[in-house]
């Protein structure tokens, strides 16, 4: 789980959210829908640590997380799929990969991911033949690798065409489920967030922390807990 | 909370790092500068602004005033005339090889200046390309003969030849900035414009869109074209050798200057004169600088690629400017070559004759009893490259890494004006930085001059600003997502480094490293100053001093090209290797 206690930001002289509240239980997805520059992605920057909260707290499993720290457990995709153009997809994902684990090892992890993300056989493929759709795909194996408790998305489907980008968040949440990966999504595309997540909170509302209440479990869901 | 004070120590410490390298530079531009000012303050008992006002009463100053302005301005006039069509024809289309093309014509500018002076001196002797034209631009017979009877304009030939020579080193300067202009222009605004009554007409569309859109560049590439050949040295030192540029004329009394009860007048005129340059100078610079942001403003980019398949395969009038001008281009560089094969000789009837043979190669490998073998020479110039290259590049990481960082932070006037501050050898030219460190430290500690790698410091000084102007955008164009993508995958320092900085920084890493490597292969202004043992002689020094024999010896020529051809070739060899090693990290890259 991922747990935003009264955190406060500001740029300056614009105060983007005062004592903003929000838990994500775990493997929960939630999905943060807003307009664009009403601060979405500076909440995901705070809650992975890139950047720092003028104030609050954020929680995790293991316990507190100091302010702009980053923590292992957490991975992020960001709108735009930062994909290093000096490695070819493998090794971009291997980036993912612990320090500690055999260079064996992290190949085997690395096809499966790719496999787990219907990209097989794509380890040698050089990043700028990938299509949009592809290189988030890419990005997100290598966060999966990370093995993360908690993914944020920062509008990753955004650059995509509509129909890709409904059919990627549909794959996203099967995937995401699969591993019971606490999710924060954030977007300004309503049924985007409606497909992805498990509750759709507005910007407005996370702003006043009066959240929504869970929408009722989706058909796939169902279908998953009944096959566990 | 371990990590993050981890993080912030690591921080500190790079943050001092640079810090304290920021500093050593400053002072070591501004060091020597002050104290040689001291030196020559202390000599002279004139203050240097008063010695300013002296200027007018020094020996041969007006002379070299006139002379270097009259001559930077026609190079820069002859420079815009010649590159603008270059710029225009190889940024409007869709070129075969454009990458190449573009290299051939950057090469005059990374050509040391001797041997541009000798491939000049090559084309225009007796026997070179020009005089067998029937243009003597040495000799000055026959038309150049002339016309300077007619005009009363003294040695026509040898100022032709320096503002040929002045705006072939500098074409690139036009490619260099206005190309990219042409060739990235949105075409929508030209397409507009034709349908609009003012743009109708070409005319039209030059007052209406070229000019106020290609205007700022193209004046600061004349501006630099004007800065370089204000402060040339080697080329107006055997191109004009009956007049002085207030740069030459610096390097001929600066060798008794700053010595007490000795020449006072000597120091004086360095005083005077070398203030005033430092004055016009720092004008020019800041002109430049000014011109430079304004012609940022004013561009709106489009994509390159799709604007040349658009335009299509050159026209031939467009054809005809390139190959022309490259073929043009190259000329000095075979000239050399080809001098070094050509000793003269008098025939039976008194006649001059040239025979091609390889007595100048031998001549130069051997040495003789006041030059070095080619190989120690070479030997040396390697060592001093190589020193250059080993202090300067890390240092002009650091800084560029330092200023990039201040302006990220929002400190854009401190970054500003650090940078300004490293910037002072710049806005000193080669020989005033070769005096700085001659009269700043030499004339204060003598026994320096028995350091062989003195050299080794106005190259750094002089390559830096260089460097730092070339890595600095470098920074820039690093995605900044890789940043925090590689502080999100947790890696290590050194892995964390190398995928958000160090893998995007290699390829302008290693245009910086031969950068240092040529430039410091090629300098002459100060190295010529400050070396003083024969032993130590660079490539650039021993072909200035085989030009400056007596030519009756018909072997002189002949081993001064086949110097010239060696420091030619040796610097294209560094710009070779760079430029492959460019292309397979671009592969790797791909």
């Amino acid at each position: 789980m991922i747990e935003l206690k009264n955190l406060t930001k500001a740029f300056d002289e614009r105060t983007l959210f005062n004592g903003l509240n929000l838990r994500c239980e775990k493997g929960e997805i939630v999905s943060i829908l807003g307009p664009s520059g009403c601060g979405k992605s500076t909440l995901l920057r705070i809650c992975c640590g890139l950047i720092e909260a003028d104030a609050g707290e954020r929680w995790t499993d293991d316990g507190i997380i100091e302010n702009g720290v980053i923590s292992p457990t957490i991975a992020m995709l960001f709108q735009q799929p930062v994909l290093f153009p000096h490695l070819n997809v493998g090794r971009n994902i291997a980036l993912g990969g612990g320090n500690e684990i055999s260079k064996n090892e992290l190949s085997k992890q690395v096809t499966a991911v790719l496999n787990f993300v219907d990209m097989p056989g794509t380890e040698g493929k050089n990043i700028t033949t990938l299509s949009g759709g592809e290189a988030q795909r890419v990005a997100f194996a290598r966060a999966l690798l990370q093995s993360p408790n908690v993914m944020l998305l920062d509008e990753p489907f955004a650059s995509l065409g509509l129909e890709q980008r409904h059919r990627l968040a549909r794959d996203t949440r099967k995937r995401l489920k699969s591993r019971s990966i606490t999710t924060i999504h954030v977007t300004h595309d309503e049924e985007e967030a409606v497909i992805m997540a498990d509750r759709v909170i507005s910007w407005k509302e996370l702003l006043s922390s009066s959240q929504t209440i869970p929408t009722p479990m989706k058909e796939d869901e169902q279908a998953v807990d009944s096959e566990e | 909370m371990a990590l993050k004070q981890r993080n912030t120590a690591q921080a500190n410490v790079m943050h001092t790092v640079q810090w304290l390298t920021l500093f050593c530079v400053i002072l070591l531009g501004t060091v020597p500068l002050i104290l040689a000012i001291l030196r020559l303050w202390s000599v002279t008992q004139v203050s240097p602004l008063e010695a300013l006002r002296h200027f007018p009463e020094q020996i041969g100053a007006m002379d070299a005033l006139r002379f270097t302005l009259i001559e930077a301005f026609l190079s820069t006039l002859l420079t815009v005339v010649l590159g603008l069509p270059v710029a225009w024809s190889l940024g409007r289309y869709q070129w075969r090889g454009i990458r190449s093309k573009r290299a051939l014509f950057y090469l005059p500018f990374v050509t040391p200046p001797i041997v541009a002076a000798a491939g000049f001196l090559a084309l225009i002797s007796p026997g070179g390309l020009f005089s067998s034209f029937g243009l003597d631009l040495r000799g000055e017979t026959g038309f150049i003969g002339w016309l300077a009877e007619t005009t009363g304009w003294q040695h026509p030939g040898h100022m032709i030849a320096l503002v040929l020579a002045h705006a072939w080193f500098n074409l690139s300067l036009m490619i260099r900035f206005v190309e990219p202009v042409i060739a990235q222009l949105n075409p929508a605004w030209e397409e507009q414009l034709m349908m609009l009554p003012k743009g109708q007409s070409a005319s039209g569309r030059i007052r209406h869109l070229w000019l106020p859109v290609l205007g700022p560049s193209v004046a600061v590439a004349a501006t630099y074209a004007f800065f370089f050949s204000f402060t040339s040295f080697a080329l107006v030192k055997w191109l004009t050798p009956d007049f002085n540029t207030l740069e030459s004329l610096l390097a001929d009394l600066g060798g008794s200057a700053g010595i007490y009860n000795y020449r006072v007048d000597t120091s004086l005129g360095v005083l005077a004169i070398a203030g005033l340059q430092a004055l016009l100078m720092l004008t020019i610079l800041a002109g430049a600088g000014f011109l430079e942001r304004k012609h940022t403003m004013t561009i709106s980019i489009h994509e390159e690629h799709t604007n040349r398949k658009k335009r299509g395969t050159p026209p031939l009038k467009s054809r005809f400017i390139v190959y022309l001008l490259l073929l043009a281009s190259m000329l000095p560089f075979v000239s050399v070559v080809v001098a070094s094969f050509r000793t003269r000789a008098t025939s039976q009837n008194g006649h001059t004759e040239f025979h091609w043979t390889l007595e100048g190669w031998q001549r130069a490998w051997t040495g003789d009893a006041s030059t070095l073998t080619l190989l120690e020479a070479l030997q040396n110039s390697l060592v001093y490259a190589a020193l250059t290259l080993v202090i300067a590049l890390p240092i002009g990481y650091i800084l560029a890494s330092m200023f990039h960082r201040l302006e990220n932070n929002g400190k854009k006037r401190l970054a500003s004006l650090l940078d300004t501050l490293c910037m002072i050898p710049l806005s000193a030219s080669a020989v005033m930085v070769g005096l700085g460190v001659l009269l700043g430290l030499l004339r204060w500690y003598p026994e320096l001059f028995m350091y062989r790698y003195l050299p080794v410091l106005p190259h750094v000084m002089l390559v830096l600003p260089f460097l730092v102007r070339m890595l600095r955008p470098a920074f820039s164009r690093i995605e900044p997502a890789f940043e925090e993508q590689v502080r999100l995958l947790n890696l290590p320092p050194l892995q964390s480094w190398w995928h958000s900085k160090g893998a995007s920084m290699m390829a302008p890493l290693t245009m910086a490293a031969s950068l240092c490597l040529a430039f410091s292969l090629g300098e002459f202004g100060a190295t010529y100053l400050l070396i003083r043992v024969g032993s130590w002689d660079s490539l650039s020094i021993m072909v200035d001093q085989l030009l400056g024999r007596p030519k009756f010896d018909p072997l002189i020529m002949p081993t001064a090209m086949a110097v010239a051809a060696s420091l030619m070739l040796t610097t294209l060899f560094v710009l070779w290797l760079s430029e492959q090693l460019r292309m397979k990290q671009g592969d790797a890259n791909d």
